[in-house]
């Protein structure tokens, strides 16, 4: 035979056959093709046996698949007939799957987009970010300083390292003046990164020394925001901070993953003093590993090169270690607020599938003599089995189907609902990997719901089960028990959680933030770039600004504030009731907030003893603080502050004095203030701050503004007053005390309202269990009822047996709950600010609803026993 | 194999059974092409190659044949032959088989005519 017919043949058989079949019969084959060939020619002998092995390779795959299938599309028929002739189960089993897929499959979107999805830079495998820490303090600033920066960069084999660094820049030129998000970045971040630049060029290695040409890479939302997209816009110039600077290109989208920047430009231009220190640790370091080298060796190496400097300078370097790590993104305590969401998702799904498993259960009693008949009339046990699993898993498909659909609508209003910002957000969609999830889970579920009634189905042996007519139902009662149990544990976990959200939210909302938080716009502002450079210049300026801002019509009072209460950043500071320095680990820490005088009247918060600042508090006078009744406390007990000194290295060798003492405020949001490390807070005036910090905080100041009227409307005319000789001065991130109290307990807010969701659905779900265990005991328990009352049982003690029944079911179900909750309990509190566990109350209000709702579940089965009728019964 | 009586035996059992048997008894070789040429020798029309495989692997399942390899020659590209014989059982439950028809069509000569 030829070669290549041989090959073609043997591979065909080889492919459907085993082995040790297949040989044997090649060899006939073969044989065969020999004797035909010596009868008839090799040509026909050829087109003989190419029909025989297809013929072969036909007959051995057909039976098995084909039977496969055709026992799948009859099980799906038979499923198809089952749903149409109960359209009441149908819909209550496929609402029920398809709310609880739907949002399993919402939580599991949100979670890959912004938790387990890859970075979206091309080389995202091989990309470390680099960072070092003083070996005492694991909490420090994990930036570089640029000359170590550069010696890393230079000392490393395994890796290409590229840095950035933060910045703020006013755009003046063109259009309307704007602060922008600035970053410093080495040449070579994006091509590190593995990200393209679609529109211009990249930065090169040219432009990332002194001298070169000034030239910036729009972000793409900056692009298409202020330059309407163009392509012409490239080779344009814009002006930040009174420097010109040529736009060479446009970053794509995908970038603002880990940073959230309006424009870049490379690092090297600029030739700032901070850039040359040490001690100033600036660069966000990442790092791609080169071909061949290991994240391993990336860590040794680091971990050396950090050795090398810590010897070279010690002064700075000193027990200063480098490591590197995996580049992900950082997304602090959201991945445990998602897992916990997720989990409680997980369990309203879970009660779901435990209530149709159960719906079919007591379907398949009603079954049990269909299959004993077609086990007896010859249908393998394995495919009554299998007819079960096809029941289940269609259904469970088809709700899968229509909570995809569900989550389709939902993930979009759910991530637009979740309070504060969560990364990632334009990642958040419903792809393949989600689509495999919720393919996966519905074939889970409908498989885990769908073996109860499939062994149900196959235990037991036919000829009893045939005999007895369906009335053994002791091991299946025990099994929907179990059921039941389950899912009252689980509707009492997430009771419990909503309950210790409800109660924390009372809590945070009726906590007084320590400010009348009613009509006081919030606004950082950013004063004339080249005023910031002179210090004396700088004052005047804000002083002209404060002055522009009170003219405008329905404005009260304003002042300036760095660190705004209920919004982001604090400034924490060391204090001192000495001047001898004291041990670190007995350092007292206070908040301080650099004001002006009327801040006290634009935030009314109320002043305890003492005086505020007033304009006499100048450069020169007596250095004075205000603190608040947490720091007079701490810091004097019950004496009287006023007067007192107080010493910290930030204001100097020389003491400050007190002169006032003020109420507290929630800084830290209404929520998390109770429960934060440093509360004490300390007010200084802007007046007296030292010329060299002006610069600095300059760029932190907010002002609050008291209005007349609806703060809202002021906005505009503010800007305007705002804008200053060189159209240079600009608000940003604005806001009202309204808005950030509110915020503040955003999280507990929203987190109240899923739990409430998902524990009203559980408990839904877990009344309709017991209703449906209940219900069908009881049907089958009607003529032992029937018994009973013809025996002279009152209708009440009838009754009392099924709720008994119902009661202890759900008794036990509470103590297996009450140890979930207590865990669960535990797990939240410690991601929801201002929760406290307390399982007791948790419970205490749980427990009574459940109960309630189970007896009111139970009730209508209990009643429908009392009324069974003797006579129509034993008839 | 089990004692218990055996599911009763197809018509294409039969047939492949009684092949073996014819090849068995004129101390020929019995292995897939000389069983299917019997069959269709004797049946007087082509039967598929694959369903005299099958059937002879579910026979030997069922312990009524039983088969042994012997090598291979070149004309075989070196591949065995798979040899089949009538096992004890598989003798009995042809008998059985050949006896349920013997019984049933007894009496029906005159219509069924000389078989």
């Amino acid at each position: 035979m030829p070669t290549i017919l041989w090959r073609y043949i043997e591979r065909r058989l080889n492919r459907e056959l085993p082995r040790d079949t297949a040989d044997p019969l090649l060899g006939d084959l073969a044989e065969d093709y020999a004797r035909k060939r010596r009868a008839a020619g090799a040509m026909s002998a050829a087109i003989w046996v190419v029909r025989e092995a297809r013929s072969l390779t036909r007959t051995y795959r057909t039976p098995r698949s084909r039977s496969w299938l055709r026992d799948f599309a009859q099980d799906a028929r038979l499923t198809g007939r089952m749903l149409r002739h109960s359209p009441g189960f149908a819909a209550v089993a496929l609402i029920t799957l398809a709310v609880g897929t739907g949002i399993t499959t919402v939580m599991f979107t949100v979670i890959e987009g912004v938790l387990l999805r890859p970075l979206p830079y091309a080389n995202h495998q091989r990309l470390v970010r680099v960072t070092t820490e003083e070996e005492t303090d694991r909490f420090g600033d994990q930036r570089l300083a640029h000359p170590d920066f550069v010696d890393v960069r230079s000392q490393s084999r395994t890796l290409d390292l590229a840095g950035r660094f933060l910045d703020t820049a006013t755009m003046t030129m063109p259009g309307e003046p704007e602060l922008l998000t600035m970053s410093y970045i080495s040449a070579n971040l994006f091509s590190t990164l593995g990200v393209r630049v679609n529109v211009g060029r990249d930065f090169t290695a040219d432009d990332d020394r002194v001298g070169a040409p000034s030239v910036v890479i729009l972000s793409d939302d900056v692009w298409r925001r202020r330059f309407g997209g163009a392509p012409n816009a490239i080779g344009t110039t814009l002006v930040l901070d009174t420097r010109t600077y040529t736009i060479v290109g446009v970053a794509p989208a995908a970038i603002r993953v880990i940073d959230g920047v309006d424009v870049y430009t490379p690092i090297g231009q600029n030739p700032m003093r901070v850039l040359t220190r040490r001690a100033v640790r600036l660069i966000d370091t990442v790092g791609l590993l080169r071909p061949g080298a290991t994240l391993e060796q990336a860590r040794a190496e680091m971990k050396g090169i950090g050795a090398g400097l810590a010897t070279a300078y010690p002064d700075t370097n000193k027990d200063r270690v480098y490591a590197a790590d995996r580049l992900r993104l950082d997304v602090g305590d959201l991945d445990k607020t998602l897992w916990l969401l997720f989990a409680a998702v997980a369990g309203v799904l879970l009660i779901a599938c435990v209530n149709i498993a159960n719906l079919l259960l007591a379907r398949a009693q009603t079954r049990q003599h269909e299959f004993a008949l077609r086990v007896a009339l010859g249908a393998a046990r394995g495919r009554v089995i299998r007819q079960c699993l096809a029941e289940s898993v269609v259904l469970s498909t088809l709700g899968g189907v229509l909570g995809v659909g569900l989550a389709w609508i939902g993930v979009v209003p759910f991530v637009a609902a979740w309070p504060g910002a969560l990364p990632r957000t334009e990642e958040i969609a419903i792809n393949s990997p989600v689509l495999l999830f919720a393919l996966g889970i519905s074939l889970v579920s409908g498989i885990a719901f769908g073996l109860a009634p499939a062994f149900g189905a196959q235990s037991g042996d036919v000829e009893a089960t045939l005999r007895a007519g369906g009335r053994g139902i002791a091991s299946r009662s025990r099994r929907m028990g179990a059921f039941v149990v389950v899912q009252i544990a689980l509707a009492m976990i997430l009771l419990a959680c909503a309950s210790l959200l409800g109660r924390t939210l009372l809590d945070v909302s009726s906590r007084d933030p320590g400010v009348d938080v009613r009509n006081v716009l919030i606004a950082r502002t950013a004063i004339s770039p080249p005023k910031l450079r002179n210090p004396s210049a700088a004052r005047i300026a804000w002083q002209d600004l404060l002055d522009r801002a009170r003219q405008v019509p329905g404005v009260s009072a304003i002042a300036m504030v760095d660190t705004v209460p209920m919004r982001q950043g604090t400034n924490q500071i060391e204090y001192r009731r000495s001047a001898a320095p004291v041990d670190e680990k007995q350092q007292t820490t206070t908040l301080a907030t650099c004001i002006t005088p009327d801040y006290l009247k634009v935030t009314g918060i109320p002043l305890r003893a003492g005086r505020f600042f007033t304009d006499a508090d100048r450069p020169g006078s007596q250095q004075v603080v205000v603190i608040d009744e947490v720091l007079a406390e701490r810091a004097f007990g019950k004496d009287s502050p006023i007067g007192r000194q107080l010493w910290s290295n930030e204001f100097g060798a020389d003491p400050v004095t007190v002169v006032g003492v003020v109420g507290h405020v929630r800084q830290w949001g209404l929520a998390a203030d109770d429960q934060s490390a440093v509360r004490a807070q300390l007010y200084y005036p802007f007046a007296q701050l030292p010329d060299a910090l002006v610069w600095r905080w300059s760029q932190l100041m907010s002002i609050a503004v008291r209005t007349e009227v609806d703060p809202e409307t002021l906005v505009t005319p503010l800007r305007q007053a705002i804008f200053g000789e060189g159209r240079d001065q600009v608000l940003y991130q604005l806001s009202t005390f309204d808005s950030l109290a509110a915020a503040s307990i955003a999280p507990q807010r929203f987190l109240l309202v899923l739990f409430g969701v998902f524990a009203a659905m559980a408990l839904a779900l877990a009344c309709v269990g017991i209703y449906g265990v209940l219900a069908y005991l009881t049907r089958q328990r009607l003529p032992e009822m029937s018994v009973r009352i013809a025996l002279g049982a009152t209708a009440g003690a009838v009754r009392w047996l099924v709720l008994r029944h119902g009661v202890g079911l759900m008794l036990v179900g509470l103590i297996l709950g009450v140890a979930g909750a207590i865990a669960s309990e535990r797990v939240l509190s410690s991601v929801v600010e201002g929760a406290e566990p307390q399982a007791v109350l948790s419970v205490a209000v749980a427990a009574p609803i459940l109960l309630l709702a189970g007896v009111l579940a139970s009730l209508i089965p209990a009643r429908r026993a009392s009324r069974a009728n003797p006579a129509t019964l034993l008839r | 194999m089990s004692t218990q009586p055996q599911s009763p035996l197809g018509e294409f059992e039969v047939v492949v059974l009684l092949a073996v048997l014819h090849l068995n008894q004129r101390r020929e070789l019995a292995y897939g092409s000389p069983i299917r040429d019997e069959i269709e020798r004797r049946g007087g029309r082509p039967v598929a190659r694959g369903a005299v495989y099958i059937t002879l692997d579910r026979l030997a399942e069922k312990g009524l044949l039983e088969s042994t390899l012997s090598g291979g020659s070149t004309e075989r590209k070196l591949r065995p032959r798979r040899l089949f014989r009538v096992t004890p059982t598989g003798l009995r439950a042809l008998r059985q088989a050949m006896g349920l028809f013997a019984r049933m069509q007894r009496g029906l000569e005159p219509v069924l005519g000389d078989l």
